[in-house]
């Protein structure tokens, strides 16, 4: 099972499956807040499953960073014809990626807040755009990990 | 309300992760003995940052948390604001600065 579970495109597939759950989960939130929908258990559903999503993403991503990519792929990506793809994108990306989980928290925490209150605190929009943020970081890593794998296979062409 | 406490410490403590996390990273790109130093606790500099950016956070959290009054609504949200705001710089911060160091800064 260990055995499984450290195979690469395993790793990859793991830290991908659970970035999309834990990005999915924010929108999720976020369509709730935007809805003013009643249901306080929904919500902290919503931002335990993202909470969850991006840890797993960065358990399994961080294993495979460690253990794989800086002598397997990075050489690779540095030597084909796009090598900022290493230099930019995933020494951005690795650093950035450590934003989320205190956000993914705080967003728990406002979670717990019902849309009366939430509304009448005056936090229904900076809930919104938190959870917006936490989803839109979660994407531009995406996009970030598609470059970089992209680099990477076109680095052995 | 005992939530808002929780949301403005989790906020302020999340604003300070991000920030020690954005200047640990460019001072160890900028300091090859710093990254090094990073190095030598975990075996790597990023295994570092990541347990340094979750120590931050959670200590933060907890003294934050212990040691604030009840904060009212204008200074929770103000700090929800400034988290997004330092989320958004710190993106834009690092990913300028590996450009720049790409280009040849």
């Amino acid at each position: 099972m260990i055995e499984l579970l450290t195979a690469k495109p395993v790793l990859i597939g793991l830290h991908l499956g659970f970035a999309i759950l834990g990005i999915d989960a924010f929108l999720w939130l976020l369509g709730e807040i935007i809805a003013n929908a009643g249901s306080v258990r929904r919500r902290m559903i919503a931002a335990s499953v993202g909470i969850i999503g991006f840890l797993g993403s960065w358990i399994f991503g961080g294993y495979y960073y460690i253990q794989f990519y800086g002598t397997l792929v990075k050489p690779v990506i540095k030597a084909g014809s796009a090598p900022w793809a290493h230099a930019v994108a995933m020494e951005a990306k690795e650093h950035i990626f450590l934003f989320l989980i205190p956000i993914a928290v705080t967003l728990f925490f406002l979670a717990k807040l019902d849309a009366t209150r939430l509304e009448s605190l005056g936090f229904k929009r900076p809930t919104a755009i938190l959870a917006g943020t936490a989803a839109g970081i979660g994407l531009l890593l995406g996009a970030m990990g598609f470059i970089i794998s992209a680099a990477a296979r076109w680095g052995v062409l | 309300m005992k939530e808002l406490k929780s949301i403005y410490a989790s906020a302020v403590a999340s604003i300070t992760a991000i920030a020690v996390v954005v200047a640990v990273t460019i001072g160890g790109e900028l300091s090859v003995p710093f990254k090094s130093w990073l190095k030598s606790f975990t075996g790597h500099h990023w295994t570092t940052k990541s347990w340094l950016s979750l120590i931050v956070f959670v200590v933060g959290f907890l003294i934050i948390r212990s040691l604030i009054k009840e904060p009212d609504a204008v200074r929770t949200r103000r700090s929800i604001l400034l988290l997004i705001a330092t989320a958004i710089l710190g993106s834009v911060v690092l990913v300028g600065f590996f450009v720049f160091e790409y280009l040849g800064g």
